[in-house]
């Protein structure tokens, strides 16, 4: 297979991934400071939880490293 | 460490009660259970601290003395207050005109080469003219104001006046210089009112000089302001020394019979006794009940609570090194362990800095944290927070300094270009993502394995079978799902793949049969979600690459054009790149902690144990001169349950 369209298919692993993330981390992150806002114990749950969506990202980042490890040394 | 805890009772006459709360409170041992609805302190005692304690910051000097009587304490406080309220005002006055006048004479500077020779003229020279001036500052700096004023002293004056005006730069505030007939001098003083100019930054004491003479004042005005606010510092500090220290430790002497007060109205007070509920620590249980009894008098009874007594809402008691304080906290940032479950500081006070260790792994960026924190803990002795982030970094850098020795990294490739080997794998290389990738899983598995063991053990503490077959049967499946991929990674026998197999069936009937029907369902899904838990620990390779990457950027940007540009580039994309990794792998090692590892047994919700005595010690140490519990001698008066005093 051509070597561009591995690092697209690359490319769209992680980036696609990672606008997923920042969707759900803006979103999250903005309900998380108005919680922490009114309860500053609440902060590391906060953290928590906004750093809960980068799973979507590693995951991306996994299916990257597979498609140049499998597809790109072959 | 968490530390058991067991509840005593003290019944007592009521006159002792306050004997036994203040030697509780120098104990530091118990907190006070309530046994009827507890109100707040009073609130003339809270009011009298709050005054105390306005007055004690404005002065750093250490507690002495001994503590006032309330009527004394009224006394003093009604006769500082306003004298430091109104040498307060007059050094406030004298700030903001340390702040205007720079700004008024840039301004009046502006404008004196706009019209030098009635510049120099002052007001006799101008009167025997027939002519008056008048120096402006307006903050205008669109300079709308000047205009709307030109137009009205065109108006009023016709051509008979002149007006200047300049300023000292953009969004300055506008000098202005305005020569008029003196007879038409009270119109534009009326003018002026009307149209509501105000001025800024001429004082009266200046207003009816010529503008050279006003600008001058001024300077010697300005120079003059330093020892002015010198002399009401002096005033100050001469007013508040005499009282600080006294009033320090009344303050402290209030706080601590607040606290007493507070308590006693926990306990339950009869007209003749009273009986109050305590949780101890419970290997100092017995020296509590000693201290009780001898300090507190002959009617004080003291008696152990059995476990089927124990009230539900225990407090939870942690015990750690004082090195891992700053971890205890960051436990604490998430939720408290739950009454009878585990305290991960000390795992997490050797683990965490390793992750942080394996994402920044630089030789040089570990040895920058090093000494930032060093900096942070010399320099921030007396503060709780910057200690904790510099003992928490210097463990961090001492890990990143060892992983950038196994990386061969230093200050990113520049390590790598000038010959430094690694001792592991250079992460910049085209060979290094697979191990990475692998060393990451690893990591993972074996993070995610010791917290699939402690939430079993939890489980066999806790005699919870369902909780324990779900972990025995998640962790089982897990070492199946590790076998499977091993067994093809090295390709292994066949045999080996089927016990992996048979491990993963047998993991998922044991974690499913617990939950029923609904288990078919559950079961896979919670082996699934434990496969994206040690899935999760790939951020561990994904953000050191991330860093290398950025670090390799910096090197290579810092050889293109002219050698200082380079240097600059490149210094400056290392600082952003230091400043990434300092902040973003303790963010992602912390995440791992809370989700991935923390999922697997803790259970939060605990409350922390405050014992009597305790808030108020922090207090203490918190401030200067701090104030040992036994220099209160304050007893007051014993409360009856829900009165109020």
């Amino acid at each position: 297979m051509e070597l561009g369209l591995i690092a697209l298919g690359a490319g769209l692993a992680v980036g696609l991934s990672a606008l997923a993330t920042g969707y759900a981390q803006a979103r999250i992150g903005a309900a998380a400071m108005g919680a922490v806002a009114e309860k500053p114990e609440l902060i590391g749950r906060a953290i928590l939880l906004v750093a809960i969506p980068e799973t979507l990202v590693i995951l991306g980042f996994a299916v990257a490293a597979m498609i140049i490890l499998l597809l790109g040394g072959a | 460490m968490m530390v058991p805890l067991t509840q005593l009772e003290v019944i007592a006459m009521r006159p002792a009660l306050d004997q036994v709360l203040s030697v509780l409170q120098e104990l530091r041992l118990a907190e006070v259970v309530a046994l009827v609805e507890p109100g707040g302190a009073p609130p003339g005692l809270t009011d009298l601290i709050a005054r105390a304690d306005a007055l004690c910051a404005l002065v750093d000097l250490p507690a002495s003395g001994s503590p006032m009587s309330d009527d004394v304490l009224q006394t003093t406080l009604d006769g500082l207050e306003p004298v430091v309220v109104a040498l307060l005002a007059e050094a406030e006055d004298l700030r903001n005109e340390a702040e205007t006048l720079p700004r008024s004479i840039a301004a009046l500077d502006a404008v004196q080469p706009l019209v030098p020779e009635l510049g120099r003229l002052n007001d006799r020279q101008l009167a025997n003219l027939g002519l008056a001036s008048m120096a402006l500052v307006l903050d205008d700096p669109d300079l709308r104001v000047v205009r709307e004023l030109a137009r009205h002293l065109a108006d009023l004056l016709g051509r008979a006046h002149l007006l200047a005006y300049a300023t000292a730069g953009p969004g300055t505030p506008v000098g202005c210089l305005l020569v008029l007939r003196r007879d038409d001098l009270s119109g534009v003083n009326a003018l002026l009112g009307q149209e509501r100019i105000a001025e800024v930054g001429v004082p009266a004491d200046f207003a009816g000089r010529s503008l050279r003479a006003t600008i001058e004042a001024m300077r010697e005005r300005l120079a003059a302001l330093p020892r002015e606010r010198m002399r009401v510092q002096g005033l100050l500090v001469d007013a508040l020394s005499p009282a600080v220290g006294p009033l320090r430790v009344t303050a402290q002497s209030l706080r601590m019979r607040a606290e007493r007060l507070v308590a006693a109205q926990r306990a339950d007070v009869s007209a003749r006794t009273f009986r109050l509920r305590l949780w101890v620590p419970a290997r100092r249980a017995a020296m509590i009940e000693r201290t009780l009894t001898e300090r507190a008098g002959p009617t004080v009874a003291v008696e152990h609570l059995v476990e089927g007594d124990l009230a539900s809402d225990q407090p939870v008691l942690l015990r750690n090194r004082p090195g891992w304080q700053p971890f205890q906290q960051l436990v604490g940032f998430l939720s408290w362990p739950a009454r009878g479950g585990l305290d991960p500081t000390g795992l997490m006070a050797l683990v965490l800095p390793i992750f942080f260790g394996i994402m920044v792994g630089d030789v040089v960026y570990g040895a920058v944290m090093v000494a930032a924190a060093w900096w942070l803990r010399t320099h921030g002795a007396h503060d709780s927070t910057r200690g904790a982030v510099g003992r928490v970094l210097t463990l961090g850098g001492a890990w990143a300094m060892l992983f950038g020795l196994l990386y061969g990294e230093a200050l990113g490739s520049l390590g790598h270009r000038v010959g430094m080997p690694a001792l592991w794998v250079y992460r910049g290389g085209p060979t290094a993502l697979e191990p990475l990738l692998l060393f990451s899983l690893a990591v993972g598995l074996v993070h995610v394995t010791l917290g699939l063991l402690l939430g079993a053990w939890t489980a066999v503490r806790r005699h919870r079978r369902r909780q324990l077959a779900s972990k025995t049967g998640t962790l089982l499946a897990l070492a199946g799902v590790a076998g499977l991929a091993g067994a093809r990674g090295a390709g292994s026998p066949a045999d080996v793949a089927l016990l992996a197999a048979v491990l993963v069936i047998t993991g998922l009937v044991l974690a499913s049969a617990t939950q029923g029907a609904l288990g078919l369902l559950t079961g896979p899904l919670e082996l699934l979600g434990t496969l994206g838990n040690v899935l999760s620990y790939l951020r561990l390779a994904a953000l050191g690459l991330a860093s290398t990457y950025l670090a390799e950027v910096a090197n290579e940007l810092g050889t293109r054009g002219p050698l200082l540009l380079g240097v600059l580039t490149a210094t400056l994309f290392h600082a952003l790149n230091l400043t990434l990794a300092a902040f973003s792998p303790m963010i992602q090692a912390l995440r791992l902690h809370y989700v991935e590892f923390f999922g697997q047994f803790h259970e939060g919700g605990g409350r922390l144990f405050s014992p009597l005595g305790g808030a108020v010690a922090l207090t203490v140490g918190a401030g200067r001169g701090a104030v040992p519990p036994a220099v209160d001698r304050t007893i007051p008066q014993p409360v009856p349950a829900g009165s109020s005093s």
